[in-house]
């Protein structure tokens, strides 16, 4: 029997994911001598360990190892840092959140640090295994702290339509890797692209077996029409696991789409009439449906899917300029989102009861500074200047109109006037109306610092785009 | 205490603003420039500077904030910090807006002005405020998301010919003036079409105004954000600067429909402000009326049209302002904005009454005061345009009766008539009398001689003028 030889492996390649893989595992023992009232530390600890990795990231060495299943670029780079940050952030707005509404365990911030294992996986993965590994992880954790907030009935509700639909999207996913590997006889992304047949029954699987990928990928961040569960489950989940999966799990899924879609080179055209329908479809669900929602939180959800599908603009042209904007857009997104749920958590009632937006009247009277930080944010994913919404949305129309879709930079343009209304609407309702409690929020310091953090980076990225777009010139 | 704060402020500036325009050259083209680079891949930069026709809204701008400070001195209602703070942050829009040279810091500042004016309206408005700071912010900005688009339009099509990245409008202007740049003619009519539907709504002209009237309604009675917010209706200057000059043909091509538009405003417009009784909301119906001749002044492409659109949108400024003014100091009385409520106003204030008299009779456009050159330079040009012709001059001029008719009633129910014992109105402070008296100087100097600001325009008119043919011409 001849043996099996195993592939060298770098390790500085895989450095962020061993720091996370194995802090989160350490991290689980670690935990059992924390004391239940002191999860505080776990917290902390977990948060350093997301610092950790981000700093690692300058002196991992770009390559590839594992026979080219993992690999490291100026682009997973730039995806890495944004994933750790929203971690880091959402780890922070966690540690005040939780134990305030009384469901703080030790596990939600070890199942923090493994999703974003499974994220940093995604943005790294060069092989389509290793694609579905980091999504299993990633999603297998988020189920996990979707339900968190026991013996609470919308979480477990949102866990368990989370699961069931996750599953759906990961059984799409498996089946068309299946369907590819059968087709081409390779796993990695960059041998699948040398061997692409070009006729035959061979490219008929081919071609299912893409679209099955594209479609489980689909499923996480939300693309019309698989963007069924987004609004229940981020109504469910306790809100800084919300933030965390809003932001984190969209920049995965996209880089991981991002990676099947250049697998494709010149032949993406094939597909481009399907992702221009599926983005038309998702801007314009998003930001229609969003304007009938009471609840901050589903409202943000349909506005996180209208954002899905300005990110598909950038992704679906297939050019450098378009995945530059795609990414810059999901780095906006981020710090944005982020913000907003921060505030929709500061302002949240301590039994996690749904906050809606007529609850948000007055505010600027009993809270000045949320209230512009909520204005900020709402504004940047509006897309005014002089935030970082505006400039996303505007490298992503200079895209489509550099990938000859002028037409495509109108639908964008309407679906963006029709986000408009229910952004300002919401924002207008702090500034105008009654306040209807007179109950002072208090400001816990960790999420002050989470706050303060993504406030500056929205209006600093809006004013000095170049600190995020000099980082994707290196990556083209 | 935050008042005088942001009173010395606005008059320092004011000042500064001054300054500028006494020592600009008289030459076309920008000066004063200065450019910092912002992102240099996409060709984008933070270039600021004035030419003839941008020093004076500069200008205006920069007198309107000080007498929006002014009108606001009784405003105590509210956190004052935040109040003057949005104030300033609206002036510093606008006037980004008119300095920008580089197409996308112009349109950051063009929206920048919507979130200082919406959250005014929230904050300190009256009545339906969270309603009309709505529409007050959304309807601008959907049109200038189209405006974005073809933004990033032009300048795709500008890097695809000449492999340049720039958003420099001169440089954009420039290429298209001498043919270096050549944008099919269905491309044009259709980028053409994201600067129209963004600046139409903004001006805002007929069908687009509804916003208007609305948001002025719901501000605060004594005019502060009515006067601070006169210059945001910056549509007309963006199609003098921007969408003209970039698309010639194109708005030589639509010149005849938009003069349908702006006679209907005119008309329109006064017509319903003749069924007012709210005077604020008046005045803001005669904004638009005004914005009319504006428009016909602009789209008659002739140096004298567009001479007579830019003085109308300064006199329309000092004007209003001076009538928003006189509105907040009658809204002090039990009366508050109707018409209706007053009477014999003259015989109890006839100082205040006498400059409101004035300031009515600029409006109207009564030959020596200012609105009369602004209009006939506007209609003149109109007439002798090859774009738009006379049977549109002969329509305006029937929206120049209107105003008489509803200005003058309106100052006939307020200020003439019996004085009754509800209605008495007592005489204007000194300091308000005194600054209405500098205003109806102003009516006065730029009525008897406009050259002190038609003199500075001249040059850069011109040099557009004849930009504008030769883009024209170009096959």
């Amino acid at each position: 029997m001849a043996q099996i030889a195993l592939p060298s492996i770098d390790y500085s390649v895989i450095l962020q994911l061993l720091i996370i893989f194995g802090s989160a595992t350490a991290l689980l023992i670690v935990d059992l001598f924390v004391a239940a009232g002191s999860k505080r530390i776990t917290a902390l600890l977990a948060f350093a360990v997301t610092i950790v990795a981000l700093v690692a990231g300058q002196y991992s060495t770009m390559g590839s190892t594992l026979a080219g299943a993992v690999s490291y670029g100026p682009m997973s780079q730039l995806v890495n840092i944004i994933i750790l940050a929203a971690t880091a952030i959402s780890i922070l707005l966690a540690s005040d959140a939780l134990p305030k509404q009384g469901i703080e365990r030790g596990e939600t911030y070890i199942l923090m640090l493994l999703a974003s294992g499974g994220m940093l996986l995604l943005s790294q993965g060069s092989s389509v295994v290793m694609l579905f590994l980091g999504l299993e992880l990633l999603s297998i954790a988020l189920y996990v702290l979707t339900a968190i907030a026991f013996p609470r009935l919308s979480s477990e509700e949102a866990g368990l339509k989370y699961l069931i639909i996750g599953a759906f999207g990961a059984g799409f996913l498996v089946f068309g890797i299946a369907l590819t590997f059968g087709a081409t006889g390779y796993l990695t992304l960059s041998e699948i692209a040398t061997h692409i047949p070009t006729s035959g029954i061979e490219r008929g699987y081919f071609w299912v077996g893409v679209t099955l990928m594209l479609i489980g990928f689909g499923y996480k961040v939300s693309l019309v029409p698989f963007h069924m569960w987004t609004p229940d489950v981020y109504q469910g989940a306790p809100t800084p696991i919300t933030a965390f999966m809003s932001v984190g799990s969209k920049v995965a899924g996209f880089v991981a789409i991002v990676s099947i879609l250049q697998v494709l080179g010149t032949e993406l055209a094939v597909l481009r009439p399907i992702l221009i329908g599926v983005s038309i479809a998702t801007m314009a669900v998003g930001s229609i449906v969003a304007i009938s929602q009471t609840s901050i939180k589903r409202m943000l959800a349909y506005s996180s899917i209208s954002h899905a599908g300005f990110v598909m603009l950038g992704v679906l042209s297939g050019d450098a300029n378009g995945l530059q904007a795609a990414i810059f857009y999901l780095a906006a997104y981020t710090i944005t989102n982020l913000a907003a749920f921060a505030v929709v958590m500061l302002l949240e009632a301590n039994d996690g009861s749904d906050l809606t937006i007529a609850d948000l009247a007055g505010l600027w009277q009993r809270h000045p500074w949320l209230s512009v930080v909520m204005s900020l944010s709402l504004l940047s994913l509006a897309g005014v200047p002089p935030t970082a919404g505006f400039f996303a949305k505007f490298l992503i129309i200079t895209a489509v109109w550099q990938s000859g879709l002028a037409w495509l930079a109108v639908a964008a343009a309407v679906a963006s006037a029709i986000g408009a209304f229910f952004y300002v609407r919401c924002m207008l309702q702090m500034y105008s109306g009654d306040s209807q409690t007179s109950e002072p929020t208090r400001i816990p310091l960790a999420s002050m610092i989470a706050m303060v953090v993504v406030t500056i980076a929205i209006i600093v990225v809006g004013l000095a785009p170049w600190t995020i777009t000099s980082a994707l010139a290196l990556a083209r | 205490m935050q008042r005088g704060i942001a009173g010395l402020v606005s008059i320092i500036n004011l000042v500064l603003a001054v300054i500028v325009c006494m020592s600009l050259a008289p030459t076309a083209g920008y000066q004063m420039v200065e450019q910092l680079t912002w992102l240099p891949t996409m060709g984008l930069h933070y270039a600021v500077g004035v030419d003839g026709i941008s020093v004076w809204l500069v200008i205006l701008a920069t007198l309107m904030t000080p007498l929006a400070i002014f009108a606001a001195r009784q405003q105590t209602e509210g956190n004052q910090r935040a109040f003057y703070a949005l104030l300033l942050l609206l002036a510093s829009s606008l006037i980004g807006a008119f300095v920008a040279t580089d197409l996308l810091l112009f349109y950051v500042f063009f929206e920048l002005t919507l979130i200082p004016t919406a959250l005014l309206i929230a904050l300190y408005g009256v009545g339906e405020r969270r309603a009309a700071a709505t529409k007050f912010f959304v309807y601008p900005f959907v049109g200038s998301v189209f405006l974005l688009v073809s933004i990033a339009g032009l300048v795709y099509v500008n890097w695809q010919q000449t492999g340049v990245m720039t958003f420099d409008s001169v440089a954009l202007s420039a290429a298209i003036a001498n043919g270096t740049l050549k944008i099919d003619e269905n491309l044009e009519r259709l980028l053409f079409a994201g600067f129209l539907i963004a600046f139409a709504i903004k001006t805002p002209i007929w069908p687009f105004h509804t916003w208007m009237p609305q948001a002025q309604a719901a501000t605060p009675d004594n005019g502060s954000v009515d006067i601070a917010g006169i210059l945001v209706k910056i549509g007309a200057y963006g199609f003098i600067r921007f969408a003209i000059p970039f698309f010639p043909n194109a708005s030589a091509w639509a010149a005849p429909a938009i003069a349908i538009l702006a006679v209907i405003s005119i008309i329109y417009c006064g017509i319903i402000a003749f069924g007012q009784r709210d005077m604020k909301v008046l005045l803001s119906y005669a904004t638009i009326s005004h914005l009319g001749f504006v428009m016909l002044g602009v789209f008659s492409q002739t140096a004298e049209g567009m001479s007579g659109a830019i003085l109308t949108m300064i006199n329309s400024g000092i004007t209003t302002g001076a009538l928003f003014l006189i509105v907040g100091i009658l809204a002090r009385q039990p009366g508050g904005r109707i018409a209706d409520n007053f009477s014999g106003a003259w015989l109890s204030a006839p100082r205040l009454g006498s400059l409101a008299l004035v300031a009515v009779f600029a409006s109207i456009g009564v030959p020596g005061l200012n609105g009369f050159i602004g209009e006939f330079l506007a209609l003149q040009g109109a007439w002798i345009s090859p774009h738009i012709g006379f049977t549109f001059v002969v329509f305006a001029v029937l929206g120049i009766i209107v105003s008489a008719a509803y200005l003058l009633r309106m100052y006939r129910t307020v200020f003439m008539g019996e004085v009754s014992v509800t209605s008495a109105v007592p005489e204007a402070s000194k300091s308000e009398l005194l600054v209405l008296g500098l205003l109806v100087v102003a009516m006065l100097v730029i009525g008897l001689y406009p050259q002190v600001i038609l003199g500075t325009m001249q040059p850069s008119i011109a040099a557009l003028v004849q930009s504008l043919t030769q883009g024209a011409t170009q096959p």
